[in-house]
């Protein structure tokens, strides 16, 4: 008997598989392996900062970042994810991923990714400031407020997404207290290695986990452990792959994207002051 | 600390079990059990042990002890119960992490190991020179000399480490890495990680079968069960247990045909043909069950459960719970003398 994990995998494997011929048959795969270094996209201040000499065996991430730059609690739980996901790596002995930096406009940003030879990227917008998805899977880890573009897929819930999951609960759900605010975590949570996952950040940075922390460490994971899971060089079967992974991410359930390319998570209730009232399940 | 815990154990237990005087909450027995007859459950919650007698199934006393008790293992000559401690304080060391171990049957207290902090789970070769524990904070797993109580290696394992395992003849140890979902083989003699491998995600537990070619791993996100090729150490099978199960603790049957998984929050355990790599049964127990152990005839199989505080005990022929061990809050681990 294999189990539906099992499946999810090879039927990721086959789709990456199907999507590696068909590029190639169309001449059209990118080669990670002779990518150039990453140029700055025209017109973006500040564009490529990181990544520097790279040497193209490794799988390259990219981090697209506003022109301002990104939430500090963002770089954060990013900075997180990649140490876990080079110690991941390391006792596996494959490749630790590259992280490719880019700050700018996102639809430029995207391309010079593209060009750089990233198979996947996170980003500092919300998925309703990002073009149409190209072959190449987009992480927003910034909450949308208005309608998502095409094909992102959104780590942090929609302002939607929150209102709906609120409007859900049960009127006395959190013992008379007032949910003021869903969010996708919060630094009290304890189960299923929440207060493991919260002390690592907290002594790594002196400074709790926040929900856009969490994001960015969750999409960091996501894009990682589907290159362990589906290795593939090609960035759309790294999105294929992506699409149909389960992961954990210290919320009790196997998290997926759904068909509308948000992810599928229990969200938390607080009230007006920020403090923890519950969970509000999917 | 050690002679008021061997106070108070040793006396808990001469009191409940050889002089038939009850200690709250376990029921008492008046019958001093055999050696070979007694069963130790966890108890985190309440951070106590419940002994038992694994011959009649029914609780003997309810001893407490200085730390939050997880994982336990009891040495392979039935000398000594190895119990993974850990402070109030989950992820900052302190003085309450350690691994205890007491002698048996008396469990007076003889020793106390430095294991790194918050160790969940202990395991000991089978010549009982070595114990290894997970340092699930650290990332580690620390490597201890039994006789000198001195540490002779932390490793670098996986993320967020939990599930400890030695094989049967002793060579390698299995490392569980719950966020990494990765399983890392350490070679128990010289002390290096020699591979390291993916399962599905959120590994809790392994198990070797008796010949120690197999070696089974739970998955809780995942759902599943691995089969690991021991020996190579990669995946060979991948066995799905239910959508609700959430599974932790395994045990292999003396004979190495069947696995038994927990399913946690589903208050089930399975039950897993090793071979085909095929679900037979699934048996309700207790709430949440965690911690599982055999008889070593195989025909009795002991669940700790979390949620209702208690010791399911399974008779593996007919799949039925034939008895209820009480325990006390939080159930996590359960142990019988081999």
């Amino acid at each position: 008997m294999t189990s539906a994990w099992t499946r999810r995998r090879v039927l990721a494997a086959a789709l990456a598989g199907a999507a590696l011929l068909a590029r190639r048959a169309a001449g059209i795969e990118a080669r990670t392996e002779d990518a150039a270094r990453p140029t700055p996209p025209a017109g973006a201040p500040g564009a490529f900062v990181g990544a520097p000499g790279g040497d193209g065996a490794r799988p390259r991430i990219g981090w697209l970042v506003p022109a301002a730059g990104a939430p500090q609690a963002a770089e954060q739980g990013l900075a997180l994810a990649h140490e876990e996901a080079e110690r991941a790596a390391t006792l596996l002995r494959v490749d630790p991923p590259e992280l490719v930096r880019v700050a700018g406009d996102p639809a430029q940003g995207l391309a010079a990714l593209a060009r750089a030879g990233a198979v996947a990227a996170l980003a500092a917008f919300g998925a309703d400031a990002l073009p149409p998805a190209g072959a190449l899977a987009v992480l927003a880890v910034v909450p949308a407020r208005g309608a998502p573009a095409p094909g992102a897929l959104q780590v942090a819930s929609s302002e939607a997404a929150r209102a709906a999951a609120l409007a859900a609960a049960a009127p006395d759900a959190f013992g008379g207290r007032a949910a003021a605010r869903a969010v996708d975590w919060h630094p009290a949570l304890v189960r299923y290695g929440a207060a493991q996952l919260n002390e690592r950040y907290a002594r790594r940075f002196g400074t709790a986990m926040d929900e856009t922390a969490w994001a960015a460490w969750c999409a960091h994971k996501a894009a990682h452990e589907t290159l362990l899971r589906a290795p593939a060089s090609h960035a759309g079967a790294v999105r294929e792959a992506l699409r149909a992974l389960a992961f954990d991410a210290h919320k009790g359930v196997p998290l997926r994207f759904g068909a509308d390319g948000a992810l599928v998570q229990p969200r938390y209730a607080v009230d007006a002051g920020g403090a923890l009232l519950g969970e509000l399940r999917p | 600390m050690r002679r008021p815990l061997a106070a108070r154990a040793g006396a808990a237990l001469a009191a409940a079990a050889f002089a038939g005087v009850a200690l709250a909450p376990a029921a008492a027995d008046t019958a001093p059990p055999d050696r070979r007859c007694l069963g130790f459950a966890s108890n985190e919650d309440a951070r106590s042990l419940t002994v038992f007698d694994a011959c009649r199934d029914a609780a003997l006393a309810e001893i407490p002890v200085p730390g939050r008790p997880r994982g336990l293992v009891v040495s392979r000559d039935g000398t000594r119960l190895y119990v993974a401690l850990s402070d109030r304080e989950r992820q900052q060391q302190g003085s309450e992490d350690a691994v205890l171990a007491l002698a048996l049957p008396g469990l007076a207290e003889v020793g106390r190991y430095d294991a790194g902090s918050d160790p969940e789970v202990v395991d000991v070769t089978p010549d009982g020179t070595r114990l290894f524990a997970a340092n699930e904070d650290a990332g580690t797993a620390t490597a201890t000399d039994v006789a000198s109580a001195r540490p002779l290696a932390t490793l670098v394992v996986g993320i967020e480490p939990e599930g400890v395992a030695v094989s049967p003849d002793g060579r390698v140890v299995y490392v569980t890495a719950e966020t990494s979902s990765t399983v890392t083989a350490i070679d128990a003699a010289s002390l290096q990680v020699v591979a390291s491998f993916l399962v599905d995600p959120r590994p809790r537990a392994a198990a070797f079968s008796p010949d120690g070619r197999r070696a089974f791993v739970t998955a809780e996100i995942g759902g599943s069960v691995a089969a690991v090729d021991a020996v190579a150490h990669r995946v060979i099978g991948t066995v799905a247990l239910g959508e609700d199960a959430k599974p932790v603790g395994v045990v292999v049957s003396p004979d190495g045909a069947t696995v038994y998984v927990a399913l946690g929050h589903a208050g089930r355990v399975a039950v897993v043909d090793a071979a085909a790599l095929r679900v037979r049964a699934q048996v309700r127990v207790g709430r949440r069950p965690w911690g599982l152990a055999l008889s070593r005839d195989g025909r009795k199989l002991y669940t700790a459960n979390g949620g209702s505080g208690d010791v399911s005990v399974v008779d593996t022929r007919s799949l039925q719970v034939v008895a209820t061990v009480r325990a006390a809050a939080g159930t996590w681990g359960v142990a019988l003398v081999p």
